[in-house]
């Protein structure tokens, strides 16, 4: 019995060891490149490395032969397993799928494809230590527990791509190395349409599993730079060719679809290789050609006549469509011979994303772009939209039906909260079984502190959105996944101990973004502050959302989790922030402090300091002279001080305190209230010598028991006043405040300048909440 | 110096003929010493004298060395491959050095059909590992590329420059004769440290025909010979990547050439820190910095070098 024992011992012991691959920080195995390997290979050998050796501290040898040391060897690439494992191989052709296999106390990772041993590498990783990519930035982004004694648990999988065609697009002349990286890191394949010569970001993105396509759009890529000399290639509008890449050509103008031909062939022979894709796309603008030809009656297969109903794109999508569609299949044609089966990719997008009346070929790749109308709340089934015609449900069918590529066109680079995912798992199992090649998702910002092209600071889209492209990522490989074992996953791995605080954070959000009941109709263009507004604001879940947050701070042990959670927590401030929303606290001794402009009582209240000149264009933002106010609130009234600097204070102007009720027209303050987005609007003015002049919805003759008290002082004048809440009350007797404050200083010499608080201007009515603390 | 001193001894004594002699025995002295340097023959790591006390382990069948008076030859002849090792030759870590030799190939004059591009695994070749000091292979230290083939029926000299890992120990050379029954004659190997200001290798393309040396990657692009100056020629859609070279933190002048290449700059475990394209001559490398790699993608690359900045203390 005793031996036995030992037996068992022993043998279970040495099948443990065998899993080892690293103790006590030191390595217990070896990495195995050929030589000369595939870029693609290269780079899974690096990654496996680096990360082994921040996870373990092991510094793993990286070998171009096996050595005779007897440890655990990890040969990595396509090479290695061809003799041992076909049937694998076999089963991954033509995918960007990936294998390991355990083979005595050797480990294989590839794929039948260089960048499928890439994608392999990281699986590895993810399945053999706790590690998560959970966002790009290289400090914090990816989550793993320091792990000396690494053991293995995960050596025989295989996986394939339920998608190709996996691509995030960011916007370009960012940096975009490390967020390349996670893209990849997390399975995607982006798409770069070269423009030769090749440079280092082609490379490099080759290296990281990406893929080429060649061409552009009808005029960016093809026939723009025939401007000068073919002026017919451009679009008659107007009785007037626009010589402009922003148009799309003369469709019916031979030359052009020939021209376009010669170009797209010159651009494939020097295309670089692995190029798999010709992309040629209309412009992104409506404007379409308005000469005679194209403008004739389209006749249709079956004999039959498509004649426009309007002039322009907008007015007729069909007519346009087809029109584009058929100048489309023209080129398939003529490149079928040459290049069979290689994907036209195009842009079904605008007016284009109408289905035509033709049938489109079986070469042409339609990115199918239901921009920017759809709620992309919902699936596109049941997805509302902006645009009475556009019908995002019943187009998807009828693409569905053409015998052309399919794949989608998205814009899931939200920059708010969202819960996008379960909407894109439904797109995209949709997308699956129509036998969809994938998608492209486009504004996928760069993970970067800095600001670009007025979407703000980018590296808050994945404060707001990271776990959103995370799930969509993984879905690209396998949509039937369950979203909410994704997120799970996600939750566990990148918050840790605080994952089911962050759980409840998250799940606030898509309890309000899924519920059909509530309105708004979100696009990838939606405020950022609106959509914190209408998804955990109104719904009343802003406390709970950030006390989930709070306390998930709390949970939180490991150090990059902290971080990620207090750049959520952050962004939510920010947000919370940017709805302009004032707190005004409740002062009991409020009224005693309107009698006395020096009442400490003064300092417990709401200050606004931030006075500006109301956003104009060429004006700088700083007022000459400063402004302060001050509010504060008891059960019956409102409390204004204002304090308005003045560095000239003797040349101010001012009417003479007058004995009834009367528009103070010299140097002046305004205070404008209005009782909910939709309620009435009061404007209360007066000045330092108590002239006073108030209206409800601009009706002067309305009057409130308001009260006014002024005084000049020596580097300005101030004010206190006295608003009673239940005069602004609304009919069922209640009060949601918004305001906006405007100082006019104005002095003897014709000097006139206006500030209002944050520059909000009375235009448009930008005012702030002004909520009861 | 010399020259100076021996003209004030003997000044008045020696007539002009003899100082003229004299000037030229001197210029002859101190030209055959530097060229003695510039070549390396101090440098010298190896040079096979006797093959017989080269080859490591025991001889394989169809494998001669040909001794005679002046030279020696070794003779690579069977109908199927054979692998000759020549005995470890010690290297240091991150070293300049140039492999070369002279080879012969009977039943074979493929010159001017060598495609670097294509499978020339049938061809005679020679490979070179850098073992560490365990004796295993890095992946860095395996230099097996496709043009590492011998192509010609005459004496052809063929060479091979490279930079030794991080980890080098000792340098292993291996002939082959190929797969279709090649023999091969070898003879004038020889090892040489390398030291030059330039720290790319072959940037300026004055090594043997079809020497890649110094280019990892190559795609569309081969060396071509115009009005006798030898170019590497991108062909549209191509690239081509220098080998990583190592590469201290400082400030560095690339020079010679128009066409502007981007570089990738890579930390010591070869982790790809930041991509520049080069926009002034002089730059700074970056933190962390242990290798660069140029890229170009673009037409005619001529000669170009990299040369560090050497600041003078104060």
């Amino acid at each position: 019995m005793k031996y036995l024992l030992f037996i068992l011992f022993f043998i279970s012991s040495q099948l443990l060891y065998s899993q080892v691959l690293t103790s006590n920080g030191r390595a217990e195995a070896e990495v195995i490149l050929m030589p000369n390997p595939d870029l693609r290979e290269r780079l899974a050998a690096r990654e496996l490395l680096f990360w082994l050796q921040k996870i373990t501290k092991a510094k793993l040898p990286l070998l171009a032969l096996p050595s005779n040391d007897k440890n655990r060897k990890i040969f990595i690439g396509k090479k290695w397993a061809q003799n041992l494992f076909p049937e694998d191989l076999k089963a991954l052709k033509g995918t960007g799928g990936y294998a390991v296999r355990e083979k005595g106390d050797n480990i294989y990772i590839f794929g039948a494809k260089p960048a499928g041993t890439l994608f392999g590498v990281w699986k590895f990783l993810e399945k053999n230590t706790d590690i998560i990519w959970s966002r790009p930035n290289t400090e914090y982004g990816a989550v793993f527990t320091v792990t000396p004694n690494l053991t293995l648990t995960e050596t025989n999988f295989r996986h394939k791509p339920t998608f190709w065609f996996r691509s995030w697009a960011g916007p370009g002349g960012v940096p975009d190395y490390t967020t390349n990286l996670w893209k990849a890191r997390n399975g995607g394949a982006p798409q770069s349409t070269v423009r030769l010569p090749m440079r280092g970001s082609h490379y490099i993105h080759k290296e990281m599993g990406g893929i080429f396509a060649v061409g552009g759009g009808f005029m960016h890529g093809f026939l723009g730079k025939y401007m000068k000399t073919r002026p017919d290639f451009f679009p008659l509008i107007d009785g007037k060719r626009v010589i402009s890449r922003h148009a799309q050509p003369c469709l019916s103008n031979p030359d052009v679809s020939k021209t376009l031909i010669y170009e797209a062939k010159k651009m494939l022979a020097n295309a670089p290789e692995e190029t798999i894709m010709l992309n040629c796309s209309n412009e992104d603008t409506w404007r379409s050609c308005e000469c005679e030809k194209c403008l004739a009656p389209i006749t249709l297969k079956d004999g039959s006549k498509l004649s426009p109903k309007s002039v322009t794109s907008e007015g007729d999508q069909l007519f346009r469509s087809t029109q584009t569609y058929m100048f489309l299949n023209k080129l398939a044609e003529n490149l079928e011979k040459d290049y069979p089966g290689l994907p036209i990719q195009t842009l079904t997008y605008i007016y284009a994303a109408e289905p035509p009346a033709v049938k489109v070929h079986p070469s042409i790749m339609t990115l199918y772009c239901p921009y920017s109308t759809r709620n992309i709340r919902f699936p596109i089934h049941d997805a509302t939209s902006k645009h009475p015609c556009h019908n995002w449900a019943k187009r998807f069918e009828e693409w569905k039906k053409q015998p052309s590529i399919l794949a989608l066109y998205e814009y899931y680079g939200l920059r708010y909260f969202n819960a996008i995912a379960e909407t894109s798992a439904i797109d995209l199992r949709e997308l699956a079984q129509a036998g969809g090649v994938g998608i492209t998702s486009c504004e996928t910002l760069q993970d970067v502190e800095t600001s670009h092209y007025g979407f703000g600071r980018f590296s808050d889209f994945w404060d707001t959105t990271g776990m959103e492209l995370w799930v969509i990522s993984s879905l690209l490989w396998d949509p039937n996944q369950n979203v909410a074992d994704l997120r799970d996953y996600y939750y566990k791995r990148t918050f840790r101990e605080a994952a089911p605080e962050m759980k409840n954070f998250f799940a606030v959000i898509g309890k309000n973004w899924h519920d059909k009941n509530r309105k708004g109709v979100e696009t990838c263009h939606s405020s950022s502050s609106g959509a914190f507004n209408r998804y955990i604001v109104i719904p009343g879940d802003e406390k709970v959302a950030r006390a989930h947050l709070t306390s998930a701070l709390k949970m939180v042990k490991h150090p990059d989790s902290k971080i990620l959670i207090k750049r959520i927590l952050s962004r939510f401030d920010d947000l919370a922030a940017k709805l302009g929303r004032l707190m005004i606290p409740s002062i009991p001794e409020a009224f005693i402090a309107s009698k006395e402009f020096a009442s400490p009582h003064w300092l417990k209240a709401l200050v606004l300091k931030d006075f500006q000149l109301p956003r104009k264009y060429k004006r700088p933002h700083d007022p000459q002279n400063k402004t302060e106010l001050r509010i504060m609130r008891d059960d019956k009234n409102l409390y204004f001080k204002i304090y308005a600097f003045d560095s000239k204070p003797g040349e101010i102007t001012v009417i003479k305190k007058a004995d009834k009720e009367c528009f103070p027209l010299g140097e002046r303050f305004d205070i404008l209230l209005r009782n909910g987005t939709k309620g009435d609007t009061y404007l209360f003015s007066f000045d330092l010598n108590g002239n006073k002049y108030d209206a409800k919805e601009w009706n002067g003759q309305w009057n409130s028991n308001w009260s006014v008290k002024g005084s000049k002082t020596k580097n300005g004048w101030q004010a206190i006043v006295t608003i009673p809440i239940d005069d602004i009350k609304n009919k069922k007797g209640k009060i949601s405040l918004e305001g906006l404050f405007s100082r006019i200083n104005k002095h003897e010499s014709n000097f006139k300048e206006e500030s209002t608080y944050k520059g909000s201007t009375f235009s448009g009515y930008r005012m702030h909440p002004l909520n009861f603390k | 110096m010399l020259l100076s001193k021996y003209m004030r001894r003997e000044e008045g004594i020696v007539n002009m003929i003899a100082l003229e002699k004299m000037k030229y025995i001197v210029l002859f002295l101190v030209l055959s010493l530097t060229m003695k340097t510039i070549a390396g023959e101090n440098n010298v790591v190896f040079k096979a004298k006797n093959f017989s006390d080269c080859i490591a382990g025991k001889v394989p069948s169809g494998v001669k060395v040909i001794e005679t008076r002046d030279v020696s030859v070794l003779s690579l002849q069977s109908k199927n491959r054979i692998n000759v090792f020549l005995k470890d030759i010690p290297v240091e870590p991150h070293i300049r050095y140039k492999l070369s030799f002279q080879v012969k190939v009977s039943g074979i004059d493929n010159k001017s059909k060598l495609n670097i591009f294509d499978d020339n695994s049938k061809l005679p070749s020679w490979e070179i590992r850098i073992l560490d000091s365990k004796g295993r292979l890095p992946y860095e230290g395996y230099l097996k590329n496709s043009w590492q083939r011998c192509f010609s029926a005459d004496w052809h000299n063929y060479q091979q420059t490279f930079y030794t890992p991080k980890t080098a120990a000792k340098l292993q050379i291996i002939f082959s004769n190929g797969t279709e029954g090649n023999s091969i004659l070898i003879r004038d190997i020889k090892v040489i440290k390398i030291i030059s200001d330039n720290i790319l290798i072959n940037s300026d393309f004055l090594g043997a025909e079809f020497d890649y040396s110094g280019w990892s990657e190559l795609n569309r692009a081969q060396l071509i010979k115009e009005k006798g100056v030898t170019k590497l020629n991108i062909n549209p859609g191509g690239y081509a990547l220098t080998d990583p070279v190592p590469i201290a933190l400082g400030k560095y002048i690339f020079a010679g050439m128009a066409n502007i290449p981007e570089m990738f700059f890579y930390d010591a475990d070869m982790m790809r820190i930041n991509v520049k394209r080069i926009r002034n001559k002089t730059f700074s490398t970056p933190a962390n910095i242990a290798y660069i790699q140029f890229f170009f993608s673009k037409g005619k690359i001529g000669k170009f070098s990299l040369k560090q900045i050497k600041t003078e203390k104060k």
